[in-house]
C-alpha cells in the first residue's frame, strides 16, 4: 500500500509538487475526526 | 421472439390500473433506501478492512523491528566486543598487519550495527509512542540534519496538539518518506516540516529547496511493502 492510499484511507489527501521551480512541497491534509486504526 | 410478460391476472405490467400503480411508486424510494443502505453498509465494511491493513502492517513491521533489536542487534554487540577483546590480544604479539585487519573488522562491525538500529528505527518509531508526533518529527529533523547533511527544521503552529494515533502514525510515515527522498534525491540544503490545525483538519507540509525528484520512484505513490 502506498502512502498516498493510506492517506486516502484515512479520508485525506496527499499532493507532491516535484516540479516546481526552487524544491519539492508535500502536502498533507488529514481529518481530525479520523480513525484510531492503531 | 420477445414474449411480453404478464402478471397473474393476465395484464401486462405497463396496463395495471392506477389501484395498482402505487405499490410500483411507492417501492422505489424503499428500494433506493435500501441501496443506500446497503452502500453505506459496504463503506463502513471497506473502512474496517483497510484499518485492519493498516493495523496489520504496522504491527508487522513492529515485530520485525523487535526481532532485528534484540536478535541481530545484540548478536553484532557480542561480535564487536569479541573483535575488540581480539584486537588487544593481537597488539600484545606485536603483529601489525593482523591489528589493522582487526580493526576494519571493528569497524564494519560497528558499522552495521549503526545500520541495523537505523532500520529497526525506521520499522517502528518508538519515539512516536513516547515523545508524541510533533517532539518524534523534531527529534527526526535533528537526526536528519546530522545524518544527510541537510538542515532539517519542524515548525508546529502554536495551536498545534497531536491528533489520534492513527493520523499521527501515518503523517510520520510521511514525513519520514518525504526526508528520505530529500536525502537520496533533492540535492538540498533546507528541508522543512511543518504542522498546522485547520478547522476539522490536520495539515502537514515538507518542503524542501532542492532539484525536486521523480515522485513515481516513492513509496509516496507506489507500495513500499
Amino acid at each position: 500500500m502506498s502512502l498516498t492510499e493510506r492517506v486516502r484511507m484515512l479520508g485525506g489527501t496527499l499532493r507532491v509538487n516535484a516540479t516546481q521551480p526552487g524544491g519539492t512541497t508535500i502536502d498533507v491534509s488529514l481529518p481530525t475526526g479520523g480513525q484510531d486504526a492503531t | 421472439m420477445a414474449r411480453l410478460s404478464r402478471d397473474g391476472d393476465g395484464q401486462p405490467p405497463g396496463r395495471r390500473g392506477p389501484e395498482h400503480a402505487s405499490p410500483v411508486v411507492a417501492g422505489r424510494p424503499a428500494c433506493a433506501h435500501a441501496r443506500a443502505n446497503r452502500l453505506q453498509s459496504s463503506q463502513g465494511q471497506l473502512q474496517t478492512l483497510a484499518d485492519r491493513l493498516i493495523s496489520a502492517q504496522e504491527e508487522e513491521r513492529t515485530r520485525i523491528a523487535r526481532d532485528l533489536h534484540d536478535d541481530l542487534g545484540q548478536r553484532l554487540v557480542s561480535l564487536s566486543i569479541a573483535l575488540s577483546n581480539l584486537k588487544r590480544r593481537v597488539a600484545e604479539s606485536g603483529d601489525d598487519t593482523l591489528r589493522r585487519d582487526l580493526a576494519t573488522l571493528q569497524e564494519q562491525a560497528a558499522q552495521a550495527s549503526s545500520d541495523l538500529r537505523h532500520l529497526s528505527h525506521d520499522l517502528h518509531p518508538g519515539a512516536l509512542e513516547h515523545m508524541g508526533l510533533s517532539d518524534a518529527l523534531r527529534a527526526r529533523c535533528a537526526e536528519f540534519t546530522e545524518e544527510a547533511g541537510v538542515r532539517a527544521r519542524l515548525i508546529a503552529s502554536e495551536d498545534w496538539n497531536d491528533p489520534t494515533d492513527a493520523i499521527a502514525l501515518c503523517l510520520y510515515r510521511v514525513a519520514q518518506e518525504a526526508l528520505r527522498n530529500v536525502a537520496q534525491h533533492a540535492h538540498a540544503s533546507h528541508a522543512t516540516v511543518s504542522l498546522e490545525r485547520l478547522n476539522s483538519h490536520v495539515r502537514m507540509r515538507v518542503s524542501d529547496d532542492g532539484r525536486g525528484f521523480d515522485v513515481a520512484t516513492t513509496a509516496l505513490v507506489r507500495a513500499s511493502d
